[in-house]
């Protein structure tokens, strides 16, 4: 049964990505049917990437990246 | 199965326990193992890596299963990349026989190959060239979309997406989205049955989304 994706959340990844003045990559793994996101950030050199799961949980994971990179560069 | 055995460098555990039957509960306990990790300055596991340890990854260790590893960023990316050039590689096997390289006729009268399957052009294809090393060395077929936002209030963009996950879940195909580039904008990369050598795009820098999404539509149902 296929799942409903809240493709929406995606729209606030991309607010905060533009805000932090970084990029992204939301893929979908055929062989498994999970999702992962990976951000790069070349301001400081990090490389994040969430583990494979389901959409909600890696978008989740992003945001909160992405919160702490707004945070940090606030700081 | 049991889940949690803790093994000298991690848990071990079965691909289908982890991520199919129980998805919640192993990004859960990832998470946790994440904290534990940072909490513990654990090293990395790989042979000869003296980083710490940043990440948890399941390595396969025999035929559905897998252990986790403490691994640091370099050697977690490493390892993503050899599973997902494994895993393109047998999928170029199967696949490959079906596509080839054939001569059309441009409308200036001009002739060019395009990448076929089956014997047909993949629609919408305007060139074929070479992927770069970001594909971990194995060459794909890779139609390329710009998503164009409409509005955000507009939810249809959203409703295309989720029948082409649809269809690519159907048709077992891997998809991307990259909000990426100088500026930032979205493009839609299927990982579609790869061939080794060529790699062909659409670009569609000035084509609708919903045309666009038809293509990528269009390209998966003709996959068998």
């Amino acid at each position: 049964m296929t799942n409903k994706i809240h493709w929406q959340d995606l729209g606030e990844v991309k607010r905060k990505a533009d805000e932090a003045s970084v990029s992204f990559e939301l893929t979908y793994s055929e062989s498994d049917g999970s999702f992962y996101i990976s951000i790069d950030s070349a301001a400081d050199d990090e490389n994040y990437i969430s583990h494979e799961g389901s959409f909600d949980l890696v978008v989740e994971d992003a945001i909160k990246w992405l919160d702490g990179l707004l945070k940090h560069k606030e700081v | 199965m049991e889940k949690d055995r803790r093994c000298k460098n991690g848990y071990e555990i079965s691909l289908e326990d982890l991520c199919r039957t129980e998805p919640k509960w192993a990004a859960d306990h990832i998470r946790q193992l994440e904290r534990e990790t940072k909490e513990n300055n654990m090293y990395c596991a790989a042979n000869g890596c003296t980083n710490l340890a940043k990440y948890k990854n399941m390595i396969k260790i025999g035929e559905g299963n897998y252990m986790l590893f403490d691994l640091c960023e370099k050697c977690n990316k490493l390892n993503w990349e050899m599973e997902i050039k494994q895993e393109r590689e047998k999928k170029m096997s199967e696949i490959n026989t079906r596509l080839s390289l054939e001569e059309y006729e441009l409308t200036s009268g001009a002739k060019a190959k395009f990448l076929a399957l089956d014997g047909e052009r993949i629609p919408g294809q305007t060139s074929i060239g070479f992927k770069g090393p970001n594909m971990h060395g194995v060459m794909s077929v890779t139609p390329t979309f710009e998503v164009r936002e409409k509005d955000s209030t507009n939810n249809e963009p959203w409703e295309r997406l989720q029948k082409l996950y649809e269809l690519a879940e159907k048709k077992q195909v891997s998809f991307s989205m990259i909000y990426g580039g100088m500026p930032n904008k979205w493009q839609f990369t299927m990982n579609m049955p790869q061939v080794r050598t060529s790699c062909a795009s659409y670009r569609s820098e000035e084509e609708l989304f919903d045309e666009t999404l038809e293509r990528a539509e269009g390209t998966l149902r003709r996959l068998r």
